[in-house]
């Protein structure tokens, strides 16, 4: 898609977006909310597996880690800015210091999956084992499996906490800015980079490029994007459990990823939308285990359609749009 | 230009490289052939750091490079172009040139074009995904985007294999080229006798990790030594 294309699109999905609290119920909007959330942490495995390739099996480790960190700083600071900035720093320092270690100890993909996936059920048992009364920072109660209630919502400057329809708006804004913003950068240099890295590693080394270091950013700031979904998480319920850190949230963002297509930003984002939808409607009607059907899901992506929707879409686009090659070759014919 | 004193260097314990001395001059071509596993590409991959320098030291043009990263010797003027040529293959030719230009990435039109003179082929291909090239185009690539970085030295790890005639020679005229008008140093792993001798001023037989003799392309019976290092009779 071209850059103006691709503006044009991006405009006219936050302009739809701004007018949707006036269209449609609360509850929808307040659904719809989660949704925009939730595709913001594929974004975010979208950009360090799709784009970096960094196999991150435990994405849902800087999600949680987010949530928390604005659920204690808004409990103790309020739910300002400073919550906020907390909210992405700290996932943003936990990624710096665990990618530290894997990719300058030059651990390999595989291992770099499997101690995240571990990191992550690491911090659910831990969160988990904090339900005495003894586990407390300042105001805010960690409450073990019971999670942190009563979490206050993002405020605005004048003290006045976010109603619903501000809050999905910010939400989306956030979503298109963010994908307005790895958009650009991996049309960069340091973007290309990151691209040459996952086509192959080996030779951006002996190019002359920093592998380790070009690889810790992009995980790092995968981490900050995941960290700011789980803030806005914890402002959609006001509540934050362990299960953010859980095996199954970390498996969804990867089927998420899967699904939509994983060398696009768009696909996940799409995949996440219509399997969250799809998991309401089902969870709804309460006639099959949705885990069974995502499972099944998967299974069909990965046999059936292995490089996902995007990347289909955008076949089945070409093949029904001529392409200018095409058209000119017809001209000359006639 | 680039000096390797006693280096000795391996695979985990095992080791590969024994004491082996080297030198090549500004604008030098110098070959290397032996039998498989004899260390050849073990050579080139320590020359690149890829592969640490158990004892030995290799400098280039005064400076030490026998700890220095891979990519900073990279930056340090060393182009390597491994075997299997290494593209990124999901990325345009003009790309894969563009991330080439470590150096400059802002001068990096100005750079393409001057190695685009070189490779002439190349051009109308500037759009094609790197991976749909024929092994020859994506062999020229490799060389081309190495030399996008402005090295002053290229090693080059059997450029020949499984490459058309025509590209080969092809692939000695640039080289050629880049000896007459840049006195670029190459250093070149080839199995290939003939084309070692159009472009070397002297080969390095390797056997067991060590330099056991210095041929000489131009002296008599040369080829025929050579045949004995790779084990071809006769």
């Amino acid at each position: 898609m071209s850059r103006i294309l691709q503006t044009l699109a991006l405009l006219v999905v936050l302009a739809g977006g701004m007018a949707l609290p006036n269209l449609v119920e609360l509850y929808t909007v307040y659904e719809v909310t989660v949704y925009v959330v939730m595709a913001l942490l594929a974004l975010s495995l979208a950009f360090i597996w799709g784009k970096g390739g960094i196999m991150c099996l435990g994405q849902a480790s800087f999600f949680g880690l987010g949530a928390y960190a604005y659920a204690i700083a808004a409990l103790n600071f309020g739910p300002g800015l400073l919550a906020v900035a907390i909210a992405i720093s700290v996932p943003t320092l936990f990624a710096a210091i665990l990618g530290y270690f894997m990719f300058y100890g030059r651990i390999s993909d595989i291992y770099v999956g499997v101690i995240t996936l571990a990191v992550s059920l690491i911090l659910m048992n831990l969160v988990n084992s904090t339900s005495g009364p003894q586990y407390r920072i300042g105001a805010a109660q960690l409450g073990g499996f019971n999670g942190i209630t009563g979490i206050p919502t993002l405020a605005w400057p004048n003290g006045t906490p976010l109603d619903p329809a501000a809050l999905f708006r910010l939400s989306l804004t956030l979503l298109v800015g963010c994908f307005a913003a790895i958009s650009l950068y991996l049309r960069s240099r340091a973007g290309k980079v990151v691209i040459a890295i996952r086509e192959n590693e080996y030779r951006a080394e002996l190019l002359g490029y920093n592998v380790a270091l070009s690889k810790l950013v992009t995980f790092s700031a995968g981490g900050a994007l995941a960290g700011l979904a789980g803030c806005l998480f914890a402002n959609w319920g006001a509540f934050v459990s362990p299960t953010v850190f859980a095996l199954v949230q970390s498996a969804q963002i990867i089927i998420w990823v899967i699904v939509g297509g994983r060398g696009t930003l768009i696909g996940p984002i799409l995949g996440c939308i219509a399997l969250q939808w799809a998991t309401t409607q089902l969870g709804t009607q309460q006639t099959i285990q949705v885990n069974l059907v995502l499972g099944l899901v998967l299974t069909f992506f990965v046999l059936v359609v292995p490089a996902g929707i995007a990347p289909l879409l955008a076949k089945c686009a070409r093949a029904v749009t001529p392409s200018r090659s095409r058209i000119t070759a017809k001209e000359k014919q006639a | 230009m680039l000096d390797i004193t006693a280096l000795n260097s391996g695979y985990g314990r095992v080791p590969v490289l024994r004491d082996l001395q080297m030198q090549i001059g500004a604008g030098e071509c110098v070959g290397v052939l032996g039998r498989n596993g004899m260390g050849k590409t073990t050579l080139l991959r320590a020359i690149m750091g890829e592969l640490p320098a158990w004892s030995g030291r290799v400098t280039k043009s005064g400076q030490d490079l026998t700890t220095t990263p891979t990519q900073l010797r990279a930056r340090a003027g060393i182009g390597y172009v491994p075997q299997g040529k290494q593209l990124f293959k999901a990325l345009s030719v003009h790309e894969n040139l563009r991330m080439g230009c470590v150096k400059d990435f802002r001068g990096s039109a100005r750079q393409i074009s001057a190695v685009l003179e070189l490779f002439p082929r190349l051009v109308r291909l500037l759009e094609r995904q790197a991976g749909m090239l024929s092994g020859g185009e994506q062999q020229l690539l490799a060389l081309a985007r190495c030399l996008c970085g402005q090295p002053d030295l290229i090693l080059l790890d059997e450029p020949t294999e499984g490459i058309q005639p025509s590209i080969c020679d092809e692939i000695i005229d640039v080289l050629i080229k880049l000896r007459r008008e840049q006195g670029m140093s190459i250093i070149l792993v080839e199995q290939d006798i003939d084309f070692l001798w159009q472009i070397c001023d002297r080969v390095l037989a390797i056997d067991k990790g060590s330099v056991v003799q210095v041929i000489d392309p131009k002296a008599a019976g040369s080829t025929e030594a050579a045949k004995t290092f790779i084990g071809i009779e006769g």
